[in-house]
């Protein structure tokens, strides 16, 4: 019979792969390539139940995660990096110098971190829980050793931000802090943004998602923690693609134009404590003489129609709902320039806007009309303006770092035109590395230098300095990170892995607190 | 549901168990009718109806035809298949193209209107599983194919889930005969189905996600940011992606039919080694050219009319390709640009009274190839752009004249290098390897899958990157 032989065959094969893939679980050093681990969910019933590998951060101590599943973190949490993580000497390299970055915290460290999380979403949509006044709990006062938490450089220059945290800390009312974080792709993907909004959130107060783009720019773009959807065929013109000569391209760097019949809908998540309210709906648009009308409904009911034709000017159409679970729905009637919704809630708390765009480059932003986008940034009323540019200028290693600090402090005077008040931080870029002849895992040769301009930049401007790289664990770290278990860093060698992304996220925020509680000892 | 995912594999497993178990009834089409549903909905449970309604308004239609007395009702029956599935394709892929089209066009000359908008996705497969139907019905019609025995045998035809969801694109004549069979498997087909597994799986992960991740997506998102020459290894890169993407897909459907002991047919013949524009649509997306010639350029009088009339038969043809692949401007330019190509290559053919399969000089053999190249390489620029500005951004990008290369990655060169040289290295090498392969015993076989399947974990990029062809 011809159909044994074959079977037999099958079956043999079958039987090797099953045996070779039941071997990676005895031997800790095939683990990264075991076929399947824990918490992915059942293979294929996670096709339909959406129980997908990358659907959610990963479990690990101090994730985001983690912290969303114990709405009341212990006082003395702090995530700690695995040991070979953790900082290592750096080589001497040019930009490296740790001098002036003292490792050991104060003792007040993580102090806000652990205060009492409020967390009004989880409640259903109460109104978060008011404190009388900003404190940090006793234990917090004890001394720490969190060898992960680094802290932020040029603090002093967070304390228009800290009093707006502090104000909404005592939840004042009306006491919304909000923070506009540009950068590059780990933000459009929201990657450390959520973590860090989620966290913030969770500590003082869900106050909404924030901002997010009309349409999906890349397929890299998208926010966790709100349900968007869109038709497709918003034509989009990009700032990282210089595509406008009149540089009006929004709070987001993107101007999406939709044809009648598109459409983009934002709404409340619909999963997990954080994101499940709003009262506010926020549409950013364009009027222009050609412009077309706009539709705007709530809960997919009755229909508003907004007209965009004008003069050419910058426009914002506020939608108010009663606090809960909504979706708000902006259908093109006409044609229409949209740069983006915000969804808000009047109550104390935090909002993050993530502002990542794909390939972006701190020079891109010099493409912003510069009434246009300080009218922007005025409009939304930020309190602390961030700007994580770096990472895709590393792969340039003919880069002159003078020009960058040029360039860097011409963006900083750019962005911060619409509200010269508000804090400002630069976030540094991630490691990235290279393999070098021998295959061995290095860091690209500009980012040290990067790094120091961007500390040397944000002193001279006034602003705080986030030393992400350093936080990783300097030079070489992208190495680590890329061969730890589970993986931090991905095979590019240039963006990290979901976890990788949570683990730095939640240093940032660490970072912050720590840096908050400063802020809360000293006198004012 | 992947082809690259444990998922995947676990399927079809466990599909394979069960229909071999089932080999020798009529269960096993329920079987595989069953597995192919579940693996279509994966994806979205909702579009399944549309894929059944094609397939029972088909069945029907060549039911019909068969018990018709008549040319005239022969005709109708004919009428509703096309009318149902042109009319979903249409409706699902093409209303919004055409309607924001048609509006624009009156918009140009002052009548300004709001074209209707359909809020819907594009169900996944829905090209592929449509001229596949559409295939049966016509070869119904001409009377070159009988009806299917079963509505169950008709519904595996189009349903058969490792060519369900991008091909490629197989004719009811050559599949519903091997569905009629009793099914067979030797150990042949077995090795060397896992072998085409395996290098569809490599193709995939290895070369195009990586190449995507790493250059080319970056390349295209942000043309400014790159040099001439940059844009011009990631134009190169592209090339190779979407060959290594669809091709790798390809392989992997092929292989897993193969485990069924069913056929699939190929779809490539290492396209960029073509010596005209031509001979690359014989070598590339094999099923689609040949059902467009057969169901289209033919029915229109092919080359067997007035020259005029050829000529515009073959450039329609071609330009439809174009259209076929996505309902946006830069794809039906895309299909323009290749139909002029093929017209003024044909033209220039007939002038010069050499027949297509004369030998030419190796100098000349080697112009014609890297000529040809050149033309797939940088026409493909409206197939990968995201709009015309994106496709300008790039072109003007690579005309600027910078040559630096620093943001290549020795890595990404690698993979270019050993791509392109893999592609134009003789047949007889790889052949070599897969017999070997074959000739291995189960156990050894087992081993070198297991040892791709590792490696492919290690260089895997972490966001599954999804085969370019799902998206028409």
């Amino acid at each position: 019979m011809d159909l044994a032989p074959g079977l037999r065959r099958l079956a043999g094969i079958t039987l090797t792969l099953i045996v070779i893939a039941s071997v990676t679980y005895f031997v800790p050093s095939f683990e990264r390539v075991r076929p399947w681990v824990a918490g992915e969910g059942v293979p294929v019933v996670r096709l339909f139940t959406g129980q997908q590998k990358h659907a959610e951060l990963p479990d690990f101590q101090g994730s985001a995660a983690a912290a969303l599943a114990n709405p009341e973190p212990p006082d003395d949490f702090v995530p700690e990096l695995p040991p070979e993580l953790q900082e290592t000497a750096p080589m001497p390299t040019p930009g490296n110098d740790s001098s002036n970055t003292p490792d050991r915290p104060s003792p007040a460290a993580a102090a806000a971190a652990a205060a009492p999380a409020t967390s009004p979403a989880a409640k259903s949509g109460d109104a978060p829980r008011a404190q009388s006044q900003a404190h940090v709990a006793p234990k917090e006062k004890e001394p720490h050793p969190p060898s992960n938490v680094k802290p932020i450089e040029h603090v002093e220059n967070l304390s228009a931000f800290f009093a707006a945290l502090a104000r909404t800390s005592k939840g004042e009312a009306k006491a919304i802090t909000r923070i506009s974080h540009y950068g590059d792709s780990s933000v459009a993907a929201d990657a450390i943004t959520s973590t860090a909004r989620r966290r913030l959130q969770q500590r003082f107060g869900d106050s909404g998602h924030g901002f997010m783009l009309t349409a999906k720019s890349n397929m890299f773009y998208g926010h966790r923690d709100i349900a968007h959807n869109e038709s497709s065929g918003w034509q989009l013109a990009s700032i990282v693609r210089k595509q406008l000569k009149t540089g009006e391209y929004g709070y987001g760097g993107i101007v999406s134009t939709g044809q009648p019949g598109q459409f983009t809908q934002f709404g409340t998540s619909n999963k997990g404590p954080i994101g499940r309210g709003v009262t506010r709906f926020e549409v950013f648009y364009q009027k222009y003489p050609e412009g077309g009308e706009m539709g705007l409904s709530v809960d997919e009911g009755e229909e508003r129609v907004v007209q965009t034709q004008g003069d050419l000017q910058d426009a914002w159409e506020v939608v108010n709902v009663p606090d809960g679970e909504h979706s708000l729905t902006v259908k093109a009637r006409g044609q229409i320039r949209m740069y983006g919704a915000s969804l808000e809630r009047n109550v104390p708390g935090v909002v993050y806007d993530a502002l990542g765009l794909v390939g972006a480059r701190a020079v891109h932003l010099l493409d912003a009309d510069p009434k246009h986008i300080a009218g922007q940034v005025r409009h939304r009323d930020p309190d602390l303006l961030v700007l994580g540019f770096g990472g895709n200028e590393a792969g340039n290693d003919k880069m002159s770092m003078q020009s960058y600090a040029t360039t860097l402090t011409k963006v900083i005077k750019l962005m911060r035109a619409g509200k010269p008040q508000m804090s400002c931080m630069l976030f540094g870029p991630l490691d990235q590395g290279e393999r070098n002849a021998r295959g061995d895992i290095q860091t690209l040769a500009p980012l040290p230098g990067i790094v120091d301009v961007q500390r040397q930049v944000s002193k001279e401007q006034g602003c705080a300095f986030f030393d992400t790289y350093k936080a990783m664990g300097g030079y070489g770290a992208v190495g680590r990170w890329y061969n730890a278990r589970p993986r931090l860093f991905g095979p590019d060698l240039r963006h990290a892995t979901p976890t990788g992304y949570a683990i730095i996220g939640d240093m940032y925020y660490q970072s912050l607190m720590k840096s908050f509680a400063d802020y809360l000892a000293a006198p004012h | 549901m992947n082809f690259n995912s444990l998922d995947y594999f676990l399927f079809l497993a466990l599909v394979l168990g069960g229909f071999w178990l089932a080999a020798r009834s009529a269960f096993r089409f329920v079987l595989l009718l069953v597995a192919s549903c579940i693996f279509y909905m994966a994806w979205n449970p909702g579009y399944l109806i549309f894929v059944l309604l094609s397939i029972c308004i088909d069945y029907l239609a060549a039911t019909g035809m068969m018990s018709s007395p008549d040319l005239q009702s022969r005709r109708a029956w004919l009428a509703l298949s096309l009318t149902t599935n042109l009319g979903l394709l249409g409706t699902f892929k093409y209303f919004n193209f055409f309607s924001t089209s048609v509006a624009d066009t009156l918009n140009v000359f002052g009548l300004h209107i709001s074209p209707p908008h359909l809020d819907v996705l594009l169900p996944v497969g829905i090209s592929f599983y449509t001229f596949e139907s559409l295939s049966y019905t016509i070869d119904v019609y001409r009377g070159t194919l009988p009806p299917a025995r079963s509505f169950s045998r008709f519904a595996c035809f189009i349903t058969f889930f490792p060519h369900l969801v991008a091909g490629p694109i197989v004719r009811a004549a050559d599949f519903l005969p091997q569905l009629d069979k009793t099914p067979r498997l030797n150990a042949k087909d077995v090795g060397e189905g896992m072998f085409l597994i395996a290098t569809g799986l490599i193709k995939k992960v290895i070369f195009a996600d990586y190449l995507a991740v790493n250059l080319i997506d970056r390349v295209f998102d942000d043309p400014s940011a790159y040099s001439s020459a940059e844009v011009m290894v990631g134009l190169y890169a592209y090339t190779l992606q979407i060959f290594c993407d669809f091709s790798g897909y390809t392989d992997v459907a092929r292989g897993s039919g193969m485990l069924f002991g069913l056929q699939l047919p190929e779809n490539f013949d290492r396209p960029y080694l073509a010596k005209s524009p031509a001979e690359f649509w014989r070598r590339w997306h094999m099923t689609l050219s040949t059902w467009l010639r057969d169901y289209l350029y033919f029915p229109l009088g092919g080359s067997k009319v007035p020259p005029a009339r050829a000529y515009f038969n073959l450039f329609l043809t071609v330009a439809l390709v174009g259209l076929w692949h996505g309902a946006a401007w830069t794809f039906v330019l895309y299909g323009v640009i290749h139909g002029s190509a093929m017209v003024v290559h044909r033209f220039f053919h007939r002038r010069s009274k050499r027949s297509e399969f004369s030998v030419d000089p190796a100098a000349l053999t080697v112009l014609k190839i890297f000529g040809t190249l050149h033309f797939v390489v940088l026409s493909r620029i409206f197939f990968r752009a995201s709009s015309f500005e994106n496709a300008k951004e790039v072109m003007r990008q690579l005309t600027e004249g910078s040559t630096d290369v620093f943001h290549i990655t020795g890595s990404v060169w690698a993979l270019l290098l050993f791509g392109y040289f893999a592609h134009f290295t003789p047949k007889g090498l790889f052949e070599g390897i897969r017999q070997g392969f074959v000739r291995l015993p189960a156990p050894a076989q087992g081993a070198v899958l297991a040892g791709v399947a590792g490696a492919l974990m290690l260089v895997a990029t972490e966001n599954v990157v999804p085969y370019i062809y799902f998206q028409f």
